[in-house]
């Protein structure tokens, strides 16, 4: 078994861990498979895999909510399941923002919503004032906004203002999940320009699970692939999109635009593979179509 | 006739202070029978609460709409109404809002029970319609114990129960991961092409918006774009000043052209960018 890790850099560190739903009865699934792999303080890390890959599983033993049945599970240094102590001092530490979040959003204005996790975490009155202020600014809720009721707000408002509740609580390790899903491309925008922004200004790490291959390619540093309960892959972004094939194969999308790399790399053209985005798409294509030319002038 | 047409419609709501708060305006829209429209739109551009009228959930507040033959109006017959309902059904965006009873083929019998069809007619398109969606085999399983992708299938396969003549997708495949999606997306052409429903689909997922063969973007209360995929996604700029993306593809070929490298238009697919790049570069 690898040794866990007490590496200040490192957010989280799981080692051997396995967690079984339904034990003993016909519902038996083993959702998370002997996971070893950690993640890097500061980072954005993207978790992805498709439906049943066992990336949920994963998120709720990082926030401990759920308890491995094997393995060790190092949350901000803490060995969180080791005794009840440990795991209280990192439900503070530790945010996590569920899918469509805006169906828990419940207070009178979208301020008191805000100011829920604050309130709890035992704060007085100015610094409450300061935690929802700053977090409004993260995820660029207008000034406006904070007094109406947030059941007036558009989708994508509330969607802020629900992962505001969360920000506000200045959580070191914040976790996502689908934070963008029904959104279109501007309201996505926002919303990944915002915990960008808050990782930025707070040092934190951001862990996102999502399904989208081109949220990731556009806004994680670090991945990890789950599939079947296994790690399948776990790296930085570039290598993680250069094994496009791997991904294909466990039923993940690649960018479109990866798909048009790498066809083009197969039919024999000197082009990089890893290559994710329509920017570094652009330079490799016109780097090629200039030496071509160079060499034919 | 066209299966749907709307003239002049118009739909605000009040807000607390009793103003009118206008979300569209003097739109025309006619759909003709078994095609497959894409309708795209920023949040809060009216997409929703148009296939909400259509689908007689929302009430306009002015306007003339006929569906089938069938003109709206407060006024309706009951018995129109029903016919409205068994011929235009709609597919919402939560796989778990919108299914019934805990089996399978009972949420799908749902339908054509409330329309009084005979018992053992409901047996048979009960199963077609399960066989249609490649769901036959969950028939008894309990609806919540299936993945997003399969609820959505059997709320298709509902609707189908019905023999309905069109079905609008608001937004279904935006909370499904690429396979539940990739399999709404081949049914939903396989009901085009080969029963000939009619498609409208409401989505931000711009690979579904290029199986259709219309594309309509509403914005800011009114259509402002409406035209075939190919000529809709050649307009990269227009489309990122509106809010929306384009396919990868149509980017990565519009960003070269940009450039100055002669690469053709209309361009929305993998196949016809790798082939447009390559005959660019020249020989491997």
């Amino acid at each position: 078994m690898q040794i866990l890790s007490t590496d200040p850099t490192t957010a989280v560190s799981l080692s051997g861990v396995s967690y079984s739903y339904g034990k003993n009865t016909v519902f038996y699934k083993k959702a998370v498979d002997n996971i070893s792999v950690s993640i890097k303080k500061s980072s954005v890390t993207g978790i992805i895999g498709h439906t049943g890959s066992g990336k949920s599983t994963l998120v709720q033993i990082i926030c401990g909510l759920l308890k491995p049945d094997d393995g060790k599970v190092n949350v901000l240094g803490e060995d969180i399941f080791s005794d009840k102590k440990a795991l209280r001092s990192i439900r503070f530490r530790v945010g996590l923002v569920f899918q469509y979040p805006e169906y828990q959003l419940f207070d009178e204005t979208v301020a008191k919503d805000i100011s829920f996790g604050p309130k709890n975490q035992g704060l007085d009155e100015a610094q409450i004032k300061e935690r929802v202020e700053e977090a409004a600014g993260f995820v660029r809720l207008e000034p406006e906004l904070m007094d109406k009721s947030p059941f007036e707000l558009s989708g994508g408002q509330k969607r802020r203002a629900a992962i505001a509740g969360v920000i506000a609580m200045r959580p070191e390790i914040l976790i996502l999940d689908e934070p963008a899903s029904g959104l279109d491309p501007i309201g996505r925008d926002t919303v990944f320009g915002g915990l960008l922004e808050y990782r930025e200004k707070t040092g934190a790490t951001v862990i996102i699970v999502s399904h989208s291959m081109e949220d990731m390619a556009r806004y994680t540093d670090d991945i990890i692939v789950m599939n079947d309960g296994k790690l399948a892959m776990s790296g930085d972004r570039s290598d993680i999109f250069a094994r496009a094939d791997e991904l294909c194969r466990i039923g993940l999308d690649i960018p479109q635009v990866s798909a048009v790399m790498n066809d083009l790399r197969k039919m024999g053209y000197d082009l990089p593979d890893g290559v994710y985005t329509l920017d570094d798409a652009e330079r490799a294509i016109v780097a090629l179509l200039d030496k071509r030319r160079g060499r034919h002038a | 006739m066209p299966y749907i047409e709307i003239k002049n419609l118009c739909f605000s709501y009040t807000d607390d202070d009793g103003k009118p708060i206008p979300v569209l305006e003097n739109l025309d829209l006619s759909i003709e029978k078994g095609s497959f429209t894409a309708v795209l739109g920023r949040n809060g551009s009216g997409k929703s609460t148009l296939a909400r009228i259509l689908a007689l959930v929302l009430e306009p507040t002015s306007g003339e709409i006929t569906v089938n033959g069938i003109k709206y109006s407060p006024e309706m017959t009951d018995d129109d109404i029903l016919e409205v309902r068994r011929s235009l059904g709609m597919v919402f965006q939560n796989p778990d809002n919108q299914l019934v009873s805990t089996v399978v083929e009972e949420d799908v019998a749902f339908g054509p029970e409330n329309l009084g069809i005979p018992p053992e007619q409901i047996r048979a398109r009960v199963d077609d319609a399960l066989a249609a969606v490649g769901m036959s085999e969950y028939a008894h399983h309990a609806p919540h114990k299936l993945s997003g992708g399969q609820k959505q299938r059997v709320a298709i396969a509902g609707i189908l129960a019905m023999l309905p003549d069109c079905i609008i997708f608001d937004e279904s495949t935006a909370m499904l991961d690429p396979l539940g999606r990739a399999d709404v997306m081949k049914i939903m052409r396989m009901l085009n092409r080969e029963k000939g429903i009619t498609i409208i689909t409401i989505t931000h997922n711009m690979d579904e918006a290029v199986l259709a063969d219309r594309v309509v973007v509403l914005d800011d209360r009114r259509i402002i774009m409406d035209d075939s995929p190919t000529r809709i996604f050649s307009q990269v700029e227009k489309l990122h000043s509106l809010g929306l993306a384009v396919p990868q593809a149509s980017e990565l070929i519009y960003r070269l052209q940009k450039r100055g490298f002669d690469l053709p238009s209309g361009i929305i697919d993998r196949e016809a960018a790798v082939g447009a790049i390559a005959r660019l570069l020249g020989k491997p």
